[in-house]
């Protein structure tokens, strides 16, 4: 994570002292919606549901020119999502488990930004990569187990991670849009849709014949950039 | 623009599909060979077993596939025949493998078809207690008893759960030491098939006059007896006040509330009851919570549990026995189930906990927890309880007798109640095994282990004295309270 945070940083670098451009710096937050995929492992009652979690940034944005731009910066993002269970038993239907799962990650994006605008309204889209860690996991719900009181669905549970089997590192890729106000130079308010998949299963290949396990999001986000040097 | 456009796209589709599918699971229909039968139980395994941390953590159990697969294959076509070459080869295969599961609980049943009796089964509980009984007789395990186990269980005349060679059978404190033979060989109480004593009154404390009790009452549930779907024939129970007001419980199974909820169906009505027991194992029952309730009130110096042969059962039953001991909701253990298929995707740590009494007062008399090396399941889970009780607030505990079984985890019957947890295949009837892995609140995994009785506080077991009236385990029991007062 920090050699690509280096390399990122050189790059950009790189890229700024060859062209005229400004450079953009602010903060990010907003709401992230997860969804779980499962490739194979399928089951009568177990059922997979939309999460919810947030996600905080601190972009940094090299306006190249009046529409193209390379953003980046770094993000702590929360991927949720929820997994339920029922059965049958004489006669009724019984729901055992429901469970809610946040995994929670810090991320480098890269996105490529074209822009159109007339000066204080900005329009962006943009598609690129992220590469991330994953340093929490936690869970939270019933799983209805033996002996476990009812009041523990009400709290966090912390689930260890094995570096051995639990994949830490996460990747993917970026679609994302936006729409800008700029305040003159004191900077810009905008707000933010991004799409992420994730190319990285959540556990490790430590098997043969394993089932994958992926989440990917939707982010709404409104965030603010000030500009830091260089030309309009 | 648009032909890098349409580029863009198929890359991003490219990407888009570079998430493989799943485990291909054969149809059952289509698994008629040896190897199509070990390949669909080795991925069943994967999903179904919870103990992957304590087996084969290093990820062997790819190398076990990768190994056995060419060697199922060699052996063709399922022959559904015990006497069939290669299908004793096949099992035996399957034997050795499953023998040294840590899980107390696993039981792999194979049929070659579905004639009734016809059943075979490999439980690791019972090699593991075999291996210890040959030890105990002072020479080695040899190649030659691993033989003897594996021919054992193709016995068809002998009872399902009795097919295990002559001597295991006859001398082990495995298959002898039961409540039963506690009462029979202990307590002089003869019981056969089925049997109650009088319940006891505050006018006739003792109407079964067992010596050396003040109190004392006990009931043996006839075979055949059944409740809510569950064989309950041959429960039996025993609560007693010895001479020097020593409470002693004994029982043979966590079954409690399976009567309990009988009589209350029936509303106390006899002729509406299930099973005619239930109101002897009610009223005992109803005593010892009495008694339990307010010891020193009643003038109880120390309390012996004997789990001695206890085999586990009704989770419920824990709270129903134990939560007058504990003054507060107790965690003594944590527990888990699988997130996923993959081996290795769980839930987090949950805390089991024993919820407290309504007083918030501990007894505060000594207690002995009598165990063997088939206590097992809700057995362990009340010597954890126990533990949890000592290291949390200081009471006096002592583990006495035997290592325990090793089989902490909870079962289920029912489908689909959770990813892990028994399964079956074409002709491998049933693979028992829980779908949960549970360990002490420290974190301390006793699966395949057991809890070892407290230093100072083990006793061999000896056949020939406990069969004459000597019961080494019990004295020292007895002894334990003995020596607070």
């Amino acid at each position: 994570m920090r050699k690509a945070a280096v390399l990122l940083a050189s790059l950009l670098i790189a890229i700024s002292s060859l062209s005229a451009g400004s450079w953009q710096m602010g903060v990010e937050a907003g709401y992230t919606m997860g969804f779980y995929d499962q490739r194979g492992g399928w089951r009568e009652g177990r059922s997979y549901s939309l999460g919810h979690a947030f996600e905080v940034a601190v972009p940094v944005e090299y306006r190249a020119n009046e529409w193209l731009s390379i953003a980046s910066g770094i993000r702590y993002i929360g991927k949720s999502y929820g997994m339920s269970n029922t059965y049958e038993f004489q006669g009724e239907t019984v729901r055992n488990m429901d469970i809610r799962n946040t995994e929670h990650f810090f991320e480098i994006p890269l996105t490529f930004r074209l822009s159109l605008g007339n000066g204080s309204i900005r329009g962006f889209i943009g598609a690129g990569g992220y590469v991330g860690v994953r340093f929490m996991s936690v869970e939270k719900g019933k799983a209805d187990l033996a002996m476990t009181p009812a009041s523990a669905s009400e709290i966090w549970r912390m689930n260890h991670l094995n570096p051995e089997t639990d994949n830490l590192f996460d990747a993917g890729i970026i679609a994302e849009a936006g729409l800008g106000y700029a305040f003159q130079d004191a900077g810009e308010l905008y707000l933010a849709a991004r799409y992420q998949y994730s190319l990285t299963a959540l556990d490790r290949k430590y098997q043969e014949d394993p089932v994958g396990r992926y989440i990917d999001t939707l982010s709404i986000t409104l965030g603010y950039s000030f500009r830091l040097g260089g030309e309009a | 623009m648009m032909k890098k456009a349409a580029v863009l796209l198929m890359i991003l589709l490219a990407l888009v599909s570079c998430r493989p599918d799943g485990p291909a699971m054969p149809e059952e229909s289509d698994i008629t060979t040896w190897a199509g039968l070990f390949d669909a139980w080795w991925h069943e395994m994967n999903r179904s077993y919870v103990f992957w941390s304590l087996d084969y953590p290093g990820f062997e159990w790819d190398e076990v596939r990768k190994e056995m697969l060419p060697e199922m294959e060699k052996l063709g076509e399922i022959e559904p025949d015990y006497n069939d070459d290669n299908t004793r080869k096949a099992l035996r295969y399957f034997y050795d493998i499953v023998k040294n599961l840590s899980d107390g609980h696993h039981k792999f049943n194979f049929s070659t078809d579905e004639t009734e009796g016809n059943e075979i089964f490999f439980a690791p509980l019972a090699y593991r207690a075999y291996r210890d009984y040959i030890e105990s007789t002072g020479r080695s395990f040899t190649g030659a008893d691993d033989e003897a186990f594996f021919n054992a269980s193709f016995d068809l005349e002998a009872e399902k759960n009795k097919r295990y060679p002559e001597d295991f059978k006859k001398y082990s404190e495995f298959m002898q030491e039961n409540t039963s033979a506690i009462l029979a060989n202990s307590l002089g109480i003869s019981l056969d098939d089925s049997g109650t004593s009088a319940i006891p009154t505050e006018d006739n404390r003792n109407p079964g006059n067992v010596k050396g009790f003040e109190m004392a009452g006990y009931v043996k549930v006839g075979e055949g007896e059944s409740l809510f779907n569950s064989d309950v024939g041959g429960f039996t129970f025993f609560v007693g006040v010895t001479d020097h007001d020593i409470l002693y419980l004994a029982f043979s199974n966590f079954e409690f509330s399976m009567f309990l909820e009988d009589m209350e169906e029936a509303e106390g009505i006899t002729e509406d009851l299930d099973c005619v027991y239930s109101d002897d194992v009610y009223s005992l029952f109803g005593l010892y919570r009495k008694i339990i309730e307010d010891p020193v009130g009643n003038g109880i110096k120390g309390v012996v549990i004997d789990l001695r042969g206890n085999g586990g059962g009704m989770v419920a039953d824990l709270p129903l026995l134990w939560s007058p001991f504990f003054p507060k909701d107790t965690p003594f253990a944590m527990i888990r189930t699988k997130k996923s298929d993959n081996r290795q995707s769980y839930t987090a740590w949950e805390d089991m906990v024993m919820p407290g009494n309504e007083d918030g007062t501990m007894p505060g008399i000594p207690i002995a927890i009598l165990t063997n090396s088939h206590s097992v399941s809700c057995s362990e889970m009340s010597v954890m309880a126990f533990m949890a009780l000592r290291d949390r607030y200081g009471a006096d505990v002592a583990l006495i007798g035997g290592r325990t079984a090793g089989g902490n985890g909870p079962l289920t019957t029912i489908n689909g109640q959770y990813i892990a947890g028994t399964f079956n295949l074409p002709y491998i009837t049933e693979v028992y095994t829980p779908f949960a892995q549970s360990v002490y609140i420290d974190g301390t995994s006793y699966e395949g282990i057991g809890i070892a009785p407290d230093e100072g506080y083990g006793i061999p077991y000896d056949h020939s004295a406990f069969t004459n009236d000597t019961d080494a385990r019990l004295d020292k029991a007895l002894g334990y309270i003995w020596s607070f007062n």
